[in-house]
């Protein structure tokens, strides 16, 4: 067995014991719901439709939150920092019908049913890659930089 | 074959959970595709994939706060096989994640162990592993995650041989969301050989007056020793129901392709050039009369080194004019560069609620400036309804006809049933 592979479980075991020992030693302090309360109607949520004031626990205002057209397109930049708020209302699965590291059916087909949802690749999206991969590179390597290449590595050797 | 046993095999021995989990809840989605592909050259085929998506959770189990979650799915070919990959093959299949939660009672704090998609800072990663987080005090947040990284299908050097990251935050009041956060992965693959990926960043979120909100990230390449990324966003809400997001990205390509699992030719990490974009999106919500509406305008600015500039110009009108109707229509311009890049892109859809019944149509249109394969112009016509046969099982279905570059009257059928179960009060997740 080499180093490696002892020295950095057992670190990430003891990083992770300090990390819960030290959430305990804190003076109690409120949690994030594990559930939004109520049923939310379809289709993108306004937050501060219904929620005037900050998001507990996230000291947010809601409005950082309302599914503008404009979050939607950059929901990263919420999503690297947010995690556990945007738990509240969606599951790890709602994440991977786009982001996984190996899926087969493009999200406008899988939910095909939903036409009012943003969802990328529709249409003639094979001729169209071209064009975009050379407009913005940067926004293919996101996805299928080191995931979910499958079908990538097809034609490009 | 191995994989879709598996992940039943897994699935099965979740099935005790059931008997002491205070909430439960499974979503299960089959779809069926039918397709005839005819490419010149090729040899026409029949596709007919079943694709079954199958999701599981478990909350509360024995203990408040312990919970279990499970997602995967697996395709079996019923005809020709449909798979387009280097390795065809008539079944396939994902174990997307399953993985163990404690959630705390205080301080938003939680573990994780098993199969997860994290997202902390620079890192969106799928690892096997485990996952900690908490708040601190005076406004700090930790977390940090360590496992092996799930590795493609392709080959099973696709990825690293171990990964650990982590990210540490700080917030004050409402107004500022800080964040540190770095990424460690030994023997990740790159096009030129292995090496020793490191990843380190920042995060902001600034929000001096409720109506300004700045929010991005800047990333540096530890390998490369080079930043990688700067991407910004600054977000305006002079009015209510207004918002205009303005954005700036700079990526250096070289920096931030270093680590592709891909062959060169399609992210070169040789490729020494600069990538910039900087854009507006300009969104009015009317939640009152006539009846409720938006309206979206954006433009974005693209410069690369190697391929000029171009912009982009969209527009989208969203509208509910009766309730349980919902309507869009979208039009954008890519004026490339390179004209041979250039197109015009036109959608419009519907969607009609009703009781148990649902009603969708959807057509999108492209006009290229040049012609591809012989062609200027690409639509495709969808179709669908969807019958609502308990609170918990619904059935749809849609009918696609499509003309493009590659494919002459296209058509396809997709059959699709979705059963959602879930005993726990509340919004769907």
């Amino acid at each position: 067995m080499n180093r490696v592979t002892w020295i950095i479980p057992a670190a990430l075991g003891f990083g992770m014991l300090l990390i819960t020992a030290c959430s305990q030693m804190l003076p109690a302090s409120g949690n994030l719901p594990s559930s939004h309360p109520e049923a939310l109607p379809q289709g993108r949520p306004i937050c501060s439709e219904c929620h005037e004031t900050t998001l507990k626990d996230s000291q947010k205002p809601y409005t950082v939150f309302d599914h503008t057209p404009s979050f939607v397109k950059d929901h990263r930049f919420a999503a690297q920092a947010e995690e556990r708020t945007c738990a509240i209302c969606h599951k790890q699965s709602f994440c991977t019908d786009c982001h996984a590291n190996h899926n087969e059916i493009k999200p406008s087909l899988k939910m095909g049913d939903r036409p009012d949802r943003d969802l990328v690749h529709r249409g003639d999206y094979m001729t169209r890659h071209k064009f975009e991969g050379k407009l913005d590179p940067a926004s293919c390597y996101r996805c299928h930089g080191r995931a979910n290449n499958e079908k990538c590595v097809t034609c490009h050797k | 074959m191995k994989r879709l046993a598996g992940i039943a095999a897994l699935l099965a021995l979740q099935l005790p959970v059931l008997a002491v989990a205070a909430d439960i809840g499974a979503d299960g989605t089959t779809i069926i595709r039918i397709e005839e592909r005819s490419v010149p050259g090729f040899s026409k085929q029949t596709v007919v994939p079943a694709t079954q998506y199958l999701g599981f959770d478990a909350e509360d189990i024995r203990v408040k706060g312990l919970s279990l979650h499970f997602y995967g799915w697996g395709r079996v070919d019923l005809a020709d096989d449909s798979s387009e990959s280097t390795k065809p093959r008539s079944t396939d299949g994902n174990f997307s994640y399953g993985y163990l939660q404690y959630r705390f009672d205080k301080a938003n704090a939680g573990l994780k162990a098993g199969r997860f998609f994290v997202y902390e800072g620079v890192a969106a990663e799928q690892v096997d592993g485990v996952y900690a987080r908490t708040d601190l005090n005076k406004g700090f947040t930790v977390s940090a995650f360590g496992g092996i990284p799930v590795k493609l299908d392709r080959a099973s050097s696709s990825k690293g041989k171990y990964i650990g990251g982590g990210r540490l935050g700080y917030r004050y009041g409402g107004i500022l969301d800080l964040g540190l956060s770095g990424l460690l992965e030994g023997d990740s693959p790159t096009p030129y050989g292995k090496d020793k990926r490191q990843l380190a960043g920042v995060d902001l979120w600034l929000s001096p007056h409720r109506m300004v909100e700045l929010s991005g990230r800047s990333s540096y390449n530890g390998t490369t020793e080079e930043v990688a990324e700067h991407s910004y966003l600054l977000a305006l809400r002079p009015l209510s129901g207004l918002t205009a997001a303005v954005s700036y990205t700079d990526i250096r390509l070289k920096d931030y392709f270093t680590f592709t699992n891909t062959p060169s030719s399609l992210f070169n990490p040789n490729n020494d050039e600069k990538y910039r974009s900087h854009g507006l999106t300009a969104t009015y919500r009317i939640t009152q009369l006539p009846f409720p509406a938006e309206v979206s305008l954006d433009y974005k600015h693209y410069k690369r080194d190697s391929k000029g500039n171009s912009d982009r110009y969209g527009g989208e009108l969203r509208l509910t004019p009766v309730e349980k109707l919902s309507t869009g229509l979208a039009v954008a311009r890519i004026a490339a560069a390179n004209g041979i890049m250039s197109y015009s892109e036109v959608r419009a859809y519907g969607l009609y609620y009703t009781g148990r019944y649902s009603v969708n149509l959807d057509a999108i249109a492209n006009i290229y400036d040049e012609k591809v394969y012989g062609k200027k112009n690409a639509y495709e016509v969808t179709g669908g309804c969807g019958y609502q046969v308990t609170p918990a099982l619904r059935v749809s279905g849609e009918a696609t006809y499509a003309d493009n570059p590659w494919y002459d009257g296209d058509v396809r059928g997709l059959l699709r049933v979705t059963y959602s179960y879930n005993n726990k009060k509340g919004a769907a997740q």
